[in-house]
């Protein structure tokens, strides 16, 4: 064998032993029973955020490579303690749920307001119902009728005008805010305007609950104004009126 | 005041009958108010193809539900403190005579007031879907059909026309899909445009008004190129035919056509104000 031909057989036997001295043995999980099949490169034991008085923790316990790798065009975080903070929860809050009415005079409406507030990460976006128990009712079981509004044409899913003092009955209005500044967004295919009102769905009368907002996007701490209104005629007997209002909050799916 | 979250917000799952899962739920009370809650589940039906549901009354025979946690049954009142959070282990058993269809749930955390039966004023309640496929097969092929295609405004101009793609998409198998694809928009054969379709579920034999991701109205501005164009959608084992629509050059026509008329309008007042000469 001649010098050239055994630095190239020797180059070659360098080349393979650094090959099979660089081999790791490849580990995956896999997990089957008669109902399910798991096969995974790795199984997380635990991930997330925690805290306590002393400290904030974020881990990632069980995944291969964890941690944050940064490069000249990216920044690769590897493992569930980064998603914590992507994984915003579906959030749903009513800021007052005490709605007064107070004295209620023939002819003069009262309104009263409360905000509703939604936080759907959730790509798909959100819908809110609204129903009331029973209509307004006193002790006696006199009730304040669920308005029709000004042309008669509104119901629990049909909006309708109502600014004449001489229409009665009890309603909602919604309309959606950025900060406090009416903007319509989320309402306005239920309510076209703050002079637009609907009757609540009744459940003692087995009607259904109806959306009065919703969207088909991801939204963060989206509000509308809730208006309740009532209007009574002089010849209302007179009493403590009351009900319970619902609202109801879920993702779209 | 009410300000309660969920996690997860929805459960997607494909089981074999007579088998069970969990799903493991963080509710969060938020506000600095202790409220009262229970829960409940109630199953649900599409209503339409906008993603309202219609809830049912009555109990589904072939799937129930219980809780996990051994202090909390369905349906229990328990108290959650100010800003904190409980889990709660739902538990779903699928009976092994269940159908091989979707059944879909809404899992519910109410608030209640224990002060009054009649519970005056406002309450709240948030809910987190369930999407139960019960099948032996867990590898269901999809299935779709573009069941509408509508590009607005109907008169497309090529300068002041924004286009909008309107599309319903019908899932032809008895379990939910996602559809993954593109709205392709072609001139004369080249690719114009491509809209990467936002993979919504589209339930059991139902269909649903689909978005583009990034572009939820599917828009595109102008100015475009006069001519016929087509639109189609391109899911991974469905073409649909394609939609013809056409833009005109409606606008600079209506230009050229307003400069005529000044200039024959103008022409015919000249030659009406010119005075006649007569040779002697």
């Amino acid at each position: 064998m001649n010098h050239k031909s055994y630095i190239l057989f020797l180059t070659f036997c360098f080349i393979l032993t650094s090959y099979f001295l660089n081999l790791k043995s490849i580990v995956a999980q896999r997990f089957d029973s008669d109902s399910y099949i798991i096969e995974m490169g790795n199984l997380n034991m635990t991930g997330g955020r925690k805290d306590s008085g002393s400290f904030n923790l974020t881990d990632t316990v069980g995944q291969n490579a964890p941690g944050q790798y940064d490069g000249s065009t990216f920044i690769l975080k590897s493992g569930f303690q980064y998603i914590h903070d992507t994984l915003l929860k579906f959030t749903f809050s009513i800021d007052d749920l005490s709605i007064e009415l107070d004295t209620l005079i023939p002819e003069f409406p009262t309104t009263d307001t409360n905000t509703i507030t939604i936080t759907s990460p959730y790509g798909r976006g959100y819908q809110i119902y609204a129903h009331q128990n029973h209509s307004l009712k006193n002790m006696s079981g006199y009730t304040i009728p669920d308005t029709t509004c000004d042309s008669s044409d509104c119901s629990e899913s049909v909006h309708g005008l109502w600014t004449q003092t001489t229409t009665y009955g009890f309603g909602l209005n919604a309309v959606g805010l950025n900060d406090t500044n009416p903007t319509g967004v989320g309402t306005s295919q239920y309510f076209p305007t703050t002079d637009h009102f609907r009757q609540f769905a009744n459940y003692e009368l087995g009607e259904t609950p109806q959306v009065i907002m919703s969207e088909t996007i991801s939204v963060k701490d989206r509000s509308a104004q809730i208006t309740y209104k009532a209007n009574i005629s002089p010849l209302q007997s007179s009493g403590n009126y009351q009900n319970s209002i619902t609202f109801t909050a879920i993702p779209n799916y | 005041m009410f300000n309660l979250s969920i996690s997860p917000p929805q459960t997607e799952i494909a089981i074999i009958p007579g088998t069970s899962f969990t799903q493991a739920y963080q509710v969060t009370n938020n506000s600095n108010q202790a409220v009262y809650l229970n829960t409940s589940v109630s199953e649900w039906i599409p209503q339409d193809s906008f993603s309202s549901i219609q809830y049912l009354d009555q109990t589904n025979p072939h799937i129930s539900f219980s809780l996990l946690n051994s202090n909390l049954n369905l349906g229990q009142d328990f108290l959650l403190p100010p800003n904190s959070d409980r889990q709660i282990i739902l538990k779903a058993v699928i009976s092994k005579d269940a159908p091989e269809k979707d059944a879909y749930f809404t899992f519910f955390v109410n608030q209640i007031d224990q002060t009054s039966t009649d519970n005056p004023g406002a309450s709240g309640r948030i809910g987190a879907h369930v999407l139960i496929s019960a099948s032996t097969n867990l590898n269901q092929k999809p299935k779709f059909n573009l069941k509408s295609l509508l590009i607005t405004p109907k008169i497309k101009d090529i300068f002041f026309t924004n286009l909008s793609f309107h599309l319903e998409l019908e899932n032809q198998t008895g379990f939910f899909q996602k559809p993954i694809g593109q709205l392709i928009i072609n001139k004369s054969d080249q690719e114009f445009k491509t809209f990467d379709l936002d993979s919504q579920n589209i339930l059991a034999n139902h269909s649903r008004q689909i978005y583009c991701l990034d572009n939820p109205s599917c828009s595109l501005k102008g100015p475009f190129w006069p001519g016929p164009y087509t639109a189609s959608i391109k899911l991974d084992n469905y073409t649909s035919p394609p939609v013809n629509f056409v833009i005109l050059p409606l606008s600079p026509l209506a230009f050229i056509l307003i400069l005529f008329l000044i200039y024959f309008t103008f022409n015919k007042l000249k030659s009406k104000t010119k005075p006649s000469s007569n040779s002697a």
